[in-house]
Order: C-alpha cells, then structure tokens, then sequence
C-alpha cells in the first residue's frame, strides 16, 4: 500500500507554494545583489541540499555550487570532543564572493563555526543565506543577509529537514505527528 | 601535592587496590569513611551525607538543597586537602576535579560483570542473581552520579591515563602497574604546582549538570567561554557595601555575551527575573541571554540528548 508522508504531519507550516514564492524572491534579490561578482553557494549537508538546489536555479547570474559537511554535537560525537569537517569544500573560495545555505539557522553554533572557518580562507564576501530561521533559540547572535522564513519553536521536518534521517524528501515544512516520534 | 584519582565498578578490586596505593605510597585515601569525616566537619548530618554520596546517589534528591551544599562542598574541600597532602581519590567524579592537573593520575579499575559477581557471591554471601542485580545497580548509580556532577560519562577510557582490567590482573598486579605509572609520569614532581594550577587552570565544579553539558556543548563548537566570570553587584547599603549580586552563568569571550541558564521552578524564576530586569536597567551595556527551562529542553533535545532528535 503506498505510504504518502503528508499523512504523517499533523500540520503543514510552510507549503510547496509558499516554498517556492519564497525561493523565486531570494533567487531575485540574491540575482541583483551579486551581479558582476564571482559567486559561490556553499550548502551545508545534509539539510541544505534541497534549498540549494532550488535557490541556485531560482538565481540567474553564473555561479559556482559546493557542498561542506560538518560533524553535529550528539552522543556519537560528543566523546570526541570537537566539531570537525565531515566533507570540505572542493573550491577555493579566497578571492570570491561566498554565501553560506543552511537549512535552519537557530542556536548559531554550527553557524558561527563555519563563519569562523570561512573567514580564514579570505573570501571577497562572505554572507548567510538560511531557509529557515527560528531565533527563539538563538544563543549567538551573527548576521543572517538572507532569509526565508521564520519559524516557530516546533520539531519540524521537510524540505531537507529530517527525524531519525527521514522526511527530508517532503516537499514542504510540516510538524510530525507526535505518536510517529519514538521515545 | 601528587593525587591518583581511582575510579572503579563495584567488585573490580578498586576499593582494595586504592588502600594499598595510599598505604605503599604514603598518600591519603580519600574515601566515603574520610569523606565523613570532612563533612561532619561542615555541620551535615550522616544521612544527608550518605544520600548525596555516589553510593546512594539519587538524582531527584541531588535537587534538595542540603544535597547542593555537598554538590559545592565535596570539590572544595578535597582540593584543599590536595594542596597539604597526597591524596588517593577512590571515586567520587576525582578525575573530573582533577581533570588537567599535571600532577593526577586518572585510573579506572574495570572488571567483568561475571567476575565481578562472583566476587560478590564470595565476599557478602549473596546468590547469583542478586550478585548481578547488585553490580547492575552500582554501575548504574555511579554512572549518574558523574553524569549529573560533571556532566560526564564514566566509562568512557579517554578520561582516564590507565584503565585496569582486573578479570585477569590481580589486585597486587593492578597496584604494582599504578604504582610504575606515578613513578613513570614523576607524578611527586608534578604534583608540587598545585597551588598555582588549583589558582589559573583548575575546571570549576558546575553548579548545575545542565550547565556542565553546556559547556561540552561550547567546547565542541569551540566557543571559548568562562563560568561566572563577573558578579555584578544589584544593590547596596547604606555604607555602599553590596547586599544583592548576580553571576550569569557563562561568559563568551569571544562574542561579549553573558548566558544565563535557568531550569528553577517559577516561584524562583521570577525572583531571578527581578534580578536579571535589575541588571539590565544597572548595567544596559551588558550581553545577556536567558535561556529558561523548555528553552534548554528544546536544546538538549536538539543536541541528542533526548532520544528524540533530528540529527539536522
């Protein structure tokens, strides 16, 4: 029997339209904002991936696409004791206009990471574009140029976000329902 | 002065291998008996005592506040002893005081569930299920005792410079092995800069686990940081001497930010936010977030520490 995931939220938050509206509007502004610069997007795996895909054909100056991964805090990390790069950029990015993809930015601490790490390699430019923003849980406080949308503080998956790996693939933002999160 | 911090499951032999260091040695044994001794010292009772030490630790009892005294207590006092004597540390989170300090060597005395067991069954005439049973729960209430003090997880070998397996090695054995591990580090050298480590370096006991797990969270995002760097003082007498002060939590050195964590209850909540109001009309040029408890629940689950987690 086919198992359509919409099925599995107890509420869409964001929709595949307003995803897209939103999308064609950043891709426009990002489109002026860089003309006659070398832009690179980075997107930061796994989340941003699906973001990056569409913003990058929603922009209609040239540009170069990455992808970094970095290791999150949790239980199978936390032993180890700090963040490392999982997948590095492939580009050089010294001398070019770069702006970071997120998928949600929310407590910065991944963020300012990368921020920090960037900045070592001396891009032109170095700016933030995030999907999603959910300030409630903010600790550091960095510039964000770009955003999508702002969210609430609920456990969301779609559109790159997932629970347990899965629901990324959803084509838009929804909460889970509870009975579906195992303790 | 030189500290060997001991940890040990129950029936490992620790509790044996510890008294012979500190006898062979010269060091003192720092155990739940000296412990007693010290804290009778500070006016708490033999209960109290025995509730918060890790042989009876119970996680919804540390939140009483008599246990809290033992929670700042227990450190200070063990440190303090350190600066005068030799000390061996039998549990008790002493290679999370210690953590850092040159002249520490961390031990960890292991055994199997099995063999440890049967140790039991011969030393206290227990039945095979309640032998393993018992061991079950000692793993398990020191497991938590490290982890609500310091945040830590006590089995985890890089906290430790020596691990002991005992299935094999026997308790003369794993002592002679330590004994060449403090001969072999100079530890006696090493341990002459305590005065000066306990000043500048010495990691400051929490006094919340939910702060100790901010702090990992910091550190692995390598976000420096301090722990209740400043106080500022809120009100003052009529001979200009403070009566009211507040300490956030944390400072982030790099980003100028004060960060205050709050899990209290709101009865107390709203007293701290009468402070936190007082602060910012005193000092408006301070950073100061509050994170307040389901902010730091929405955290902790985001960082999988709730099993119910987007790995993001």
């Amino acid at each position: 029997m086919d198992h359509n995931m919409i099925q599995d939220l107890a509420e869409v938050l964001i929709s595949e339209e307003a995803i897209a509206h939103r999308i064609g509007e950043l891709g426009a502004e990002i489109s002026r904002d860089y003309v006659g610069k070398e832009l690179v997007l980075a997107g930061v795996l796994r989340g941003a991936s699906f973001f990056l895909a569409d913003l990058a054909r929603a922009i209609s100056i040239p540009l170069i696409i990455d992808f970094i991964s970095i290791s999150s805090y949790g239980p199978a990390t936390k032993a180890s004791g700090v963040v490392g790069i999982r997948k590095d950029l492939d580009e050089s990015i010294g001398g070019r206009d770069l702006l970071v993809i997120e998928d949600i930015v929310d407590t910065g601490l991944t963020l300012s990471y990368l921020l920090k790490i960037f900045r070592a390699r001396q891009p032109s430019s170095l700016q933030v574009c995030t999907f999603l923003d959910r300030k409630v849980r903010r600790i550091i406080d960095l510039p964000i140029a770009y955003r999508g949308f702002d969210i609430p503080e609920k456990f969301i998956v779609g559109y790159g976000l997932d629970y347990q790996q899965r629901y990324r693939n959803l084509p838009c933002i929804g909460v889970l329902k509870p009975e579906l999160m195992v303790g | 002065m030189a500290i060997i911090t001991l940890s040990r499951q129950i029936g490992s032999g620790g509790d044996e291998i510890a008294a012979r260091l500190a006898t062979e040695l010269g060091f003192t044994l720092v155990d739940h008996t000296a412990l007693v001794e010290l804290l009778n010292a500070q006016d708490l009772s033999q209960p109290d005592i025995d509730a918060a030490d890790e042989q009876e630790f119970e996680e919804a009892r540390a939140h009483r506040e008599s246990d809290q005294v033992y929670v700042d207590l227990l450190p200070a006092l063990i440190t303090d002893l350190a600066t005068e004597k030799d000390l061996v540390v039998l549990g008790r989170g002493g290679q999370c005081m210690f953590r850092g300090f040159p002249g520490a060597l961390h031990v960890r005395v292991v055994a199997g569930t099995k063999e440890r067991a049967r140790r039991l069954m011969n030393e206290r005439g227990l039945d095979e299920q309640a032998a393993i049973r018992l061991v079950e729960e000692s793993d398990e209430t020191r497991r938590r005792f490290i982890q609500y003090h310091y945040g830590e997880d006590i089995d985890v070998a890089v906290h430790y410079d020596l691990v002991v397996n005992t299935d094999r090695l026997s308790v003369e054995a794993a002592t002679r092995l330590i004994r060449l591990a403090v001969e072999m580090v100079d530890l006696m050298g090493k341990g002459r800069d305590i005065e000066r480590w306990l000043e500048t370096a010495r990691p400051l006991p929490f006094a919340h686990p939910s702060e100790a797990e901010f702090a990992k969270v910091l550190d692995f995002y390598q976000i420096r940081w301090e722990y209740e760097p400043r106080t500022f003082p809120l009100a003052w007498d009529e001979a200009g001497n403070a009566t009211e002060a507040f300490s956030p939590d944390f400072y982030l050195v790099d980003f100028d930010l004060f960060i205050e964590l709050t899990t209290l209850k709101q009865r107390l909540v709203t007293e701290k936010n009468r402070k936190i109001r007082r602060l910012r009309e005193l000092y408006p040029e301070v950073k100061l977030k509050v994170f307040y408890g389901r902010d730091y629940r929405n955290l902790l689950t985001k960082y999988g520490l709730d099993k119910k987690i987007s790995s993001k």
